[in-house]
């Protein structure tokens, strides 16, 4: 738990960073996201932890949005792991042998997995690419195709089967 | 946020960075999407052989026949029989009323291919009859995408009968008696132990009953004779009606009363009689008079498994179906009564049965939980004069009862009754 914590403490201070000179308005963008976390994650609520994560996903859009991909994509790769480790930690319980055989390997998963998406996603903001405009439109028609393909062959293969 | 949900949720902010980083023509909002996508792409990828597992169980007691209040030990050993499995969780599920002395019932711990995984715990049973069927088994990936969630049959039955107790000096005196010996007067001469009459001696007459006092005093021979002790059938009727019982301490007062059925079943076949069990209320389950230890093993079955129940049919006893005793034979009911009762009650020792009527006491049990007020004891009081109102209508009636103060033993109680208190 206290390592979902950190977590979630260092991904808002990414996704914030970007943002932390806007006045007003950027100084107050990470209570909402502070609060649902703060209180999901003392009073074990999934679904509050989980609409935390999606805002946090926001306040990276709008780093992202002034240009600044690096923390944005750290802060929500470090979410995402942290989202995980928080939501298996509720459901173990108090800590004991087995639990904490678990929640390590969990931790490493989780971790490396988003490791691998960050890596991924700076790696791809290093390339420089120079696609024709039809490039453009093949390379965008064909991530959209990826994502629905993903959605069906997810249903598909995890359908219940009672 | 599991399973299902969780994808769901990945899935649409994906969808959401996407359609964003399209629309606003932005690379850097577009890449966001990178780490969800990776992040959804791999979490199920490492999930998906582990989407239905192959699990068995088996479950061990440390005795399969106990009577109330006994612990028992149960085992349970959840075996995979499939591919390694993440996170498994076996929760068992424990039968109302038990109450739990040591162990756990759930566990979580990663399970190999061939692996084990043993729940044990020890626990205080009630009554009742428990198949305990199954043991409740969840299943899941590590970041949590496949949830498998199952009853894994292990079935091991468990009796749980109700405690009785050995009662002494009930005795009974119904009109109809059987052939077979027991301990019941039958009123007419025969082989027995106590004095009957006498009658002049006739040849072919036992020697050994010449009364030798009334010789000498009449100078013709006398015969002694005794009187026949005889069984009889009983019916020990158990009221489960929900309207007799409180509301709030019903079920430890059926317990009570199921005791208190389970003494009289084993008095009564241990003094040689046919006896028969007659559940009234929630629905007619009964069992015809019989004799010996395996009769009385399905009574006590029977008494396990009784329930507090209500329909309309039989919310009155005046629907006790006689035709199940033959007029003149004896009943042994136990009931709480409610208001009304009394009447049928009188009809039926009118019609000749012999009744003995044992009723647990719900104010006892109910005020011992009260807190000691002036409104707890006017309320007492006003019940406990109904009730007396009601006894009396029953004794003006010649029934035998016994009001059974249930923080007290029933055998106590009940040698009370030899000694020729009534009440």
């Amino acid at each position: 738990m206290a390592l979902a914590c950190l977590g979630f403490a260092a991904a808002l201070g990414l996704a914030w960073g970007p943002l932390i000179h806007g006045g007003l308005p950027g100084a107050l963008l990470p209570l909402p996201v502070l609060l649902s976390l703060g209180v999901g994650l003392w009073r074990r609520k999934p679904a509050l932890v989980s609409a935390g994560l999606v805002m946090l996903v926001f306040l990276g859009v709008a780093g992202a949005a002034t240009g600044k991909l690096l923390p944005a994509a750290g802060a929500v790769a470090l979410g995402l792991a942290s989202w995980d480790v928080a939501l298996l930690s509720f459901r173990l319980g108090p800590a004991g042998e087995s639990a904490r055989i678990i929640l390590k390997a969990q931790t490493r998963r989780a971790f490396w997995v988003a490791a691998l998406g960050f890596a991924l996603c700076v790696g791809l903001w290093r390339l420089r690419l120079t696609l024709p405009f039809w490039g453009l439109l093949g390379t965008l028609a064909g991530m959209w195709a990826a994502v629905v393909l993903l959605s069906r062959t997810a249903a598909r293969l995890y359908r219940s089967r009672g | 946020m599991e399973g299902r949900h969780k994808a769901a949720l990945e899935l649409g902010l994906l969808f959401l960075l996407v359609t964003v980083g399209l629309a606003l023509r932005h690379p850097p909002i577009l890449l966001l999407a990178v780490p969800v996508a990776v992040h959804l792409t791999f979490g199920l990828a490492l999930a998906y052989e582990k989407r239905h597992p192959r699990l068995s169980a088996t479950r061990v007691l440390s005795a399969q026949r106990l009577h109330e209040g006994d612990e028992v030990e149960v085992t349970v050993e959840v075996e995979n029989q499939g591919v390694d499995l993440e996170v498994v969780e076996v929760r068992e599920p424990l039968p109302p009323r038990w109450e739990l002395k040591a162990g756990r019932l759930a566990s979580v711990k990663p399970l190999p291919r061939g692996g084990r995984m043993v729940l044990s715990y020890r626990a205080r049973v009630s009554r009742g009859l428990y198949p305990l069927s199954h043991v409740e088994v969840t299943v899941r990936d590590l970041l949590g995408y496949t949830l498998w969630r199952g009853e894994l049959p292990c079935a091991e039955p468990l009796a749980v009968l109700p405690r009785y107790e050995r009662l002494s000096g009930l005795s009974i005196s119904p009109r109809r008696t059987l052939v077979a010996q027991g301990t019941v007067r039958a009123r007419r001469a025969g082989a027995g132990l106590e004095f009957f009459g006498t009658r002049e001696y006739l040849p072919g007459d036992d020697v050994r009953r010449i009364n030798w006092k009334a010789y000498a005093r009449w100078d013709r021979l006398v015969i002694t004779e005794f009187e026949e002790e005889r069984a009889t059938e009983v019916m020990v009727v158990l009221d489960v009606r929900a309207s007799a019982y409180p509301p709030k301490h019903g079920k430890e007062l059926l317990d009570r009363a199921a005791r208190a059925a389970a003494s009289l079943c084993q008095h009564f076949l241990g003094e040689g009689h046919r006896v028969g069990l007659l559940l009234y209320g929630r629905y007619l389950d009964f069992i015809l008079p019989g004799f010996g230890k395996r009769h009385g093993e399905r009574l006590l079955r029977m008494l396990a498994r009784a329930e507090l129940g209500h329909t309309e049919v039989f919310s009155e006893l005046s629907q006790l179906p006689t035709r199940f005793f033959p007029p003149g034979s004896q009943i042994a009911l136990v009931s709480p009564l409610v208001p009304g009762d009394q009447g049928f009650i009188g009809r039926l020792v009118a019609r000749g049965y012999s009744l003995f009527l044992v009723i647990p006491d719900p104010l006892s049990l109910e005020r011992a939980e009260l807190p000691h007020s002036k409104e707890t004891e006017l309320a007492a009081r006003i019940l406990e004069l109904e009730r007396w109102e009601m006894l009396r209508t029953l004794c003006s009636a010649g029934v035998r009862f016994l009001l059974w103060d249930t923080s007290f033993p029933l055998a106590v109680q009940v040698r009370r009754l030899r000694r020729g208190r009534w009440l």
